[in-house]
């Protein structure tokens, strides 16, 4: 299974380095739209600050949430639910391994590969906009962590979503639904703590901020003693929740898949 | 057609309970059927099918029996839409049977045991499984690991497969770059890396010319003589199948309608044979057709359809009657056989129903 994931890992660097400018331009994806939300709080925040804020602790949210937002998306889904539509899932079907790992080591390589543009596109700016950290290495750490079980998470729920299209034949709709929710309630638009009430309680029941807000939180220093512990209970079980969610789906698409044909 | 039966489908006895080794393929009475949504052309019907959608039961696969003794090479035919690939699909374990059961290798397939999928390959000649962004090499790489092959086993398996299809220039190239013969071997080597025991190759020569058709032919006949493996093998290419397989089985419409020699086939189907005759001093060529029913002449050569069991008091009779240069006696050629199966499904090749 580990030799599996390192093969599918390496021979997708290869791809990538084979597109090298639709590799670039994916890399971007995490970059640029929270670009602009920096963009508009940092020019809102200007000299006296918003809500507590100073325009410096909006550029570390930002660039912060840049390099997370890299390290936790999940882009190939949208090749495993074509995969499914036309078809090509079949060939892989027929591989004693499960077609999920060549998803996972795809996604891995693409995230780690993708840090070289990220990182000195990230530095680039830190050194246009001058970001203010308050935060503790341990704080950091803890983000890390809380890092790895996003990307987890995003990619189990993001790999269920694309599985639906054992059942309908356009899954990119039900996709559109998570991102646009991933958009609104993950802290791109806005930190999580300047959102209404409700739409803040609504970004903590759902997924949303355990997929993405909470390691920018953490990271950024704006999280303390319970809040963290609530947190991390939160991300972990979100995450047992979509394992057992995205299994389920699987058994039940190869099912089905297995009845209609391919 | 009127003709006697001479050999009625055992229903019950398979190969496997008259072969000692025991049959790696054994399908009874196998079915599929899928559930299609259908509507009527145009925008009304299109609208209407958002509320209520009609479905249709399609019976892809039709209570079929068969099985393959191992090592052989069976060729399995039939027309377009006939259920070769659903049937080849159930085996490989990528469908699941409505009712009957299959057997490969002892496993079920639709279970895709580890231990099945990691003995087994499926080509399909129209669906490439390589990855097209990397060159062949790389995907070899991939299988090695996802098959769990020792080093030695696959140097030894990628050194064979190389020389036997002439990969060497190609190994370095990216999938994409490939012509589609050149990539067809790329695909049949990566599926056999492993030594399947077991091989389904759908249409594995379709969109090849002549020379890689051959080509493709001889390795396989290759693979099957050296490893011992069992072959199903669908192609369109009558010559394939006259190369590898010595028995086919004939499917139409999800039906199974003949299992046997591929030889016996035409004797069943088409009980006749072919007579050229070229005649001395033959300016205006002679009215044969009190010797069989005439299908050409030209050139002073005249071609009769003959019974098949009339075919030696013919030659005879046209010998002692005629001044014969030249006589030719014929099967017809497999490939009208087989477009008389496709289009006739009235055909009862085994004399079983009624006429």
């Amino acid at each position: 299974m580990i030799a599996t994931f390192g093969v599918y890992f390496t021979t997708q660097w290869a791809s990538f380095l084979a597109y090298r400018v639709v590799f670039f331009l994916y890399s971007m994806w995490a970059i640029l739209p929270p670009l602009i939300y920096l963009a508009v709080w940092s020019t809102v925040a200007g000299a006296e600050g918003i809500a507590g804020w100073s325009e410096g602790q909006f550029v570390a949210y930002y660039l912060t949430f840049m390099v997370v937002n890299h390290l936790v998306g999940s882009i190939e889904i949208h090749t495993a639910s074509w995969e499914i539509q036309q078809g090509e899932i079949s060939g892989r079907l027929l591989l004693p391994v499960h077609p999920g790992i060549r998803t996972l080591a795809s996604n891995a390589g693409f995230k780690t590969i993708g840090m070289i543009v990220v990182v000195p596109s990230v530095l680039l700016l830190a050194a246009i906009f001058r970001p203010e950290f308050h935060t503790t290495p341990g704080m950091v750490a803890l983000g890390l962590v809380a890092t790895i079980i996003a990307a987890a998470l995003q990619f189990m729920i993001g790999y269920t979503v694309a599985l639906f299209s054992f059942w309908i034949t356009r899954a990119d709709a039900a996709d559109q639904l998570n991102m646009v929710l991933l958009f609104l309630l993950s802290g791109q638009v806005a930190p999580l703590v300047l959102l209404p009430d409700a739409l803040r309680i609504a970004a903590s029941v759902l997924p949303y901020r355990s997929m993405l807000s909470f390691p920018v939180e953490l990271i950024t220093g704006q999280l303390h003693g319970v809040a963290v512990v609530v947190g991390f209970a939160l991300q972990v079980a979100w995450l047992v929740a979509a394992w057992f969610l995205m299994q389920f789906t699987w058994r039940r698409g190869v099912r089905r898949y297995a009845a209609v044909g391919g | 057609m009127t003709q006697t039966p001479t050999r009625i489908r055992p229903p019950t006895t398979t190969p496997a309970q008259t072969s000692s080794a025991p049959s790696p393929i054994v399908i009874s009475n196998l079915t599929k059927v899928y559930r299609v949504h259908e509507r009527e052309a145009g925008l009304r019907a299109s609208l209407g099918s958002l509320v209520r959608r009609k479905y249709r039961d399609v019976c892809a696969v039709n209570d079929i029996t068969f099985a393959v003794r191992p090592g052989e090479i069976v060729g399995f035919l039939g027309p377009n839409g006939a259920g070769k690939t659903t049937t080849l699909k159930m085996l490989a374990g990528l469908l699941h049977p409505t009712a009957g059961s299959v057997s490969v290798l002892g496993h079920e397939p639709f279970k895709r045991e580890r231990a099945y999928l990691g003995r087994m390959a499926m080509v399909m000649g129209n669906k490439g499984q390589l990855q097209w962004d990397i060159p062949a090499g790389d995907a070899f790489l991939v299988n090695k690991v996802v098959y769990k092959l020792s080093d030695a086993d696959f140097r030894a398996a990628l050194g064979e497969l190389t020389e036997l299809l002439d990969l060497g220039p190609l190994l370095k190239k990216q999938v994409r770059s490939l012509s589609l013969g050149e990539r067809m071997k790329c695909e049949l080597a990566a599926a056999l890396l492993h030594r399947p025991m077991v091989l389904f190759l759908d249409e594995p020569t379709i969109g090849l010319d002549v020379t890689m058709q051959a080509r493709i032919r001889h390795f396989i006949a290759d693979y099957n003589k050296r490893t011992g493996a069992t072959v199903l093998l669908t192609s369109h290419y009558m010559a394939d199948v006259v190369a590898l397989c010595k028995r086919v089985v004939v499917i139409h419409e999800g039906r199974l309608l003949y299992d046997g020699a591929l030889a016996e086939l035409s004797d069943r189907i088409a009980p006749f044979k072919l007579l050229t005759v070229k005649l001395h001093d033959a300016e205006t060529p002679p009215e044969l057709s009190g010797y069989g029913e005439v299908q050409s002449s030209e050139d002073g050569q005249t071609t009769l359809r003959v019974r098949r069991d009339q075919a030696p008091a013919v030659t005879a009779r046209l010998l002692a009657e005629l001044p014969v240069a030249d006589l030719t006696v014929e099967d017809p050629p497999i490939e009208d056989v087989i477009d008389q199966v496709f289009s006739d499904s009235s055909l009862d090749l085994y004399g079983t129903a009624n006429p």
